[in-house]
């Protein structure tokens, strides 16, 4: 078999870490796109100590649900994925509305 | 009561409904399309209720399993429910569709009398085959039953006959989407719509021809309920979402149109091959496990990402809008669809957990979830836009006469999905944790998951949700029958964005 399957006693931190991923994730992305509009250093500081949260928490998704091999490959695509994630749409944000009026106004960039 | 009393009865609410119909028809505010529209968001409310009223029937028979047993056994009133469910979601789509398509093509739509003639054919037809389920609840199944009264395949039970009329039913409103579009002028929401009808007619047949390899049927059963669900509709909601944003915000169409691309693409390339989640189970090759694992896995990215742009649009676009109980479901639709799909879908759709969990009521939780954040919500803030048009294009902003209503029904509907969505998380973590893991599957840790104490109270506490939903339901329904009825003030008038950076 090419998985090994979660063990009995880390049911709930399974459940757990998966969830508290996409939550960071979006926690994440809404800090990051709070900084950009607001220009404040608390919120890029709060959207990076989230993303390290994150970061935790791929590493103990990965560990529960027995991550090796090529299966390592998706804890990196998901680092990866929420972390740029946010900049790629930000720029596609700015992007989308960039030939507005001159009196609207962009924050960010 | 006898039953000439029942007659008459019948007889009053018939003249009734002839006369809202009569109404409807000379309504000076709607177009042809808009008309037709109308004729689905109807008949799809009257499938919510019975959405709603069977799922409290199967619900009640968790709790209480000989309540109307060799009546109306369980496995009818499940499959009514989810069937209802499909439908009404179907119902909601294409009347949107024709709701904008004329505002869109700029031109009438081609094939009226074809629509109108497709809905009442289908409508004839989803009555007989709910009438057939009711009457015909058990027995033997063989080719005559397969064509006549149940196909047997879980969520799309629909008899054969019913299957085809279905297909024709959906070309018939390709043709009208196509052709009103190519009389008139195309768009990229045309574009998107158009092609995503021709996927929407195809994937349908995959779940009509039958093959005696189980695996093999499975296989092909899935493109119909995955793709459907997770690429068909995830395109048509964005295209009903990208014109409701028009109307209702005043969006520039540049702007929805490049999402909607986005959208597509970003859907495409981790929707489809997410199929592969439903694929770990049925006896396919094991590179399934990786492909469903590792592309189920990315899909809520997208999702994630969203929240920058709804952050980015809140703050540097301070929108008005022209509809409040419309913009408070579209809310309601973007934290339905991340909870239900993002969040709890990935808790369970590896394939290292999806062992314990795959069929339990942790799949029913995300289900619950997922469908109505994802595709209720948004068919409920269209069948608001219509209302609105409907009764004069009147004011429906703050100060509406009778404004409890929408809001205690969206209210009542948005906690009891959640409720009954958290109460069957706790039965399939339960079901999961004993009968999967601990007991192996077998018949005896079957019954001793559905015995445990904590599957009993979570399919109780399920049941009061379910009565909170289905009160939430009813209150819709009233409202959206009278919103607007008497409002004499007209709807706020939205400057697009454009005009509003001018203004400003």
């Amino acid at each position: 078999m090419l998985i090994e399957p979660v063990a009995l006693a880390d049911f709930f931190l399974s459940f757990f870490s998966a969830a508290m991923i996409i939550l960071l994730g979006a926690l994440y992305a809404g800090l990051f796109a709070w900084a950009k509009i607001t220009s404040q250093y608390r919120f890029q500081l709060g959207a990076g100590l989230v993303y390290l949260t994150l970061l935790l928490t791929v590493f103990v998704f990965s560990q529960i649900n027995h991550f090796n091999g090529y299966w390592l490959t998706l804890s990196f695509l998901m680092v990866v994925g929420y972390g740029c994630m946010p900049y790629v749409i930000w720029r596609l944000c700015v992007a989308t509305h960039s030939d507005e009026s001159d009196h609207s106004h962009h924050p960010g960039g | 009561m006898t039953i000439l009393a029942y007659q008459e009865k019948a007889a009053v609410c018939w003249a009734g409904c002839k006369q809202r119909h009569a109404e409807l028809m000379a309504n000076p505010f709607l177009s042809g399309g808009q008309k037709l529209a109308v004729h689905y968001f109807t008949v799809a409310m009257v499938l919510f209720m019975a959405q709603l009223l069977f799922g409290l029937l199967a619900g009640l028979q968790f709790l209480f399993p000989s309540f109307l047993y060799e009546i109306l056994d369980f496995n009818v009133n499940r499959m009514v429910h989810i069937n209802a469910m499909v439908v009404w979601m179907l119902y909601g789509f294409i009347g949107s569709v024709y709701w904008f398509l004329e505002d869109e093509s700029g031109v009438p739509i081609v094939g009226l009398k074809w629509g109108q003639l497709a809905f009442w054919v289908l409508t004839g037809a989803v009555t007989v085959v709910v009438l057939v389920y009711l009457l015909i609840q058990f027995g033997a199944g063989n080719d005559t039953s397969l064509w006549l009264i149940n196909e047997g395949r879980e969520y799309i039970e629909a008899p054969r006959w019913a299957d085809i009329g279905i297909v024709v039913v959906m070309l018939i409103f390709f043709y009208n989407v196509a052709a009103t579009f190519s009389a008139g002028k195309w768009s990229g929401i045309a574009g998107v719509l158009t092609l995503d009808l021709v996927a929407l007619a195809g994937l349908y047949t995959a779940g009509m021809f039958y093959v005696t390899n189980i695996s093999v049927d499975q296989y092909w059963w899935w493109w119909v309920i995955h793709l459907w669900v997770e690429a068909t509709w995830e395109v048509l909601v964005g295209c009903i979402m990208a014109w409701s944003l028009m109307k209702l915000l005043g969006v520039r169409r540049k702007v929805v149109q490049t999402w909607l691309y986005i959208e597509v693409a970003l859907m495409f390339g981790s929707g489809i091959l997410g199929l592969g989640h439903h694929y770990f189970w049925i006896g396919t090759p094991e590179y399934w496990f990786t492909i469903g694992g590792f592309f189920s896995a990315l899909e809520p990215i997208p999702l994630v990402a969203m929240v920058v742009h709804s952050i980015y649009d809140s703050g540097v676009h301070r929108f008005k809008n022209s509809n409040h109980p419309a913009l408070a479901w579209i809310i309601a639709h973007a934290f339905g669809n991340f909870l239900g799909a993002g969040v709890w879908g990935f808790m369970h759709t590896l394939p290292q957990i999806n062992l314990y969990t795959h069929g339990t009521q942790w799949s029913a939780s995300h289900g619950h979830l997922a469908f109505f954040g994802a595709y209720a919500t948004i068919n409920i803030a269209f069948f608001y836009l219509a209302a609105q048009q409907a009764r004069g294009n009147v004011w429906m902003g703050g100060d509406l006469a009778n404004g409890w209503r929408w809001k205690t029904a969206c209210i009542l509907l948005n906690l009891g999905v959640l409720g009954m969505t958290v109460a069957l998380l706790i039965a399939g973590y339960e079901q999961s944790f004993i009968e999967r893991a601990v007991e192996g599957s077998t018949w005896a840790g079957y019954f001793a998951a559905q015995n445990h104490p904590w599957f009993m109270q979570a399919m109780i506490w399920r049941m009061v949700f379910g009565l909170m939903t289905a009160a939430g339901g009813g209150l819709l329904f009233w409202d959206l029958l009278e919103i607007g009825k008497g409002e004499q003030r007209h709807a706020a008038v939205i400057k697009t964005e454009a005009e509003a950076a001018i203004a400003s």
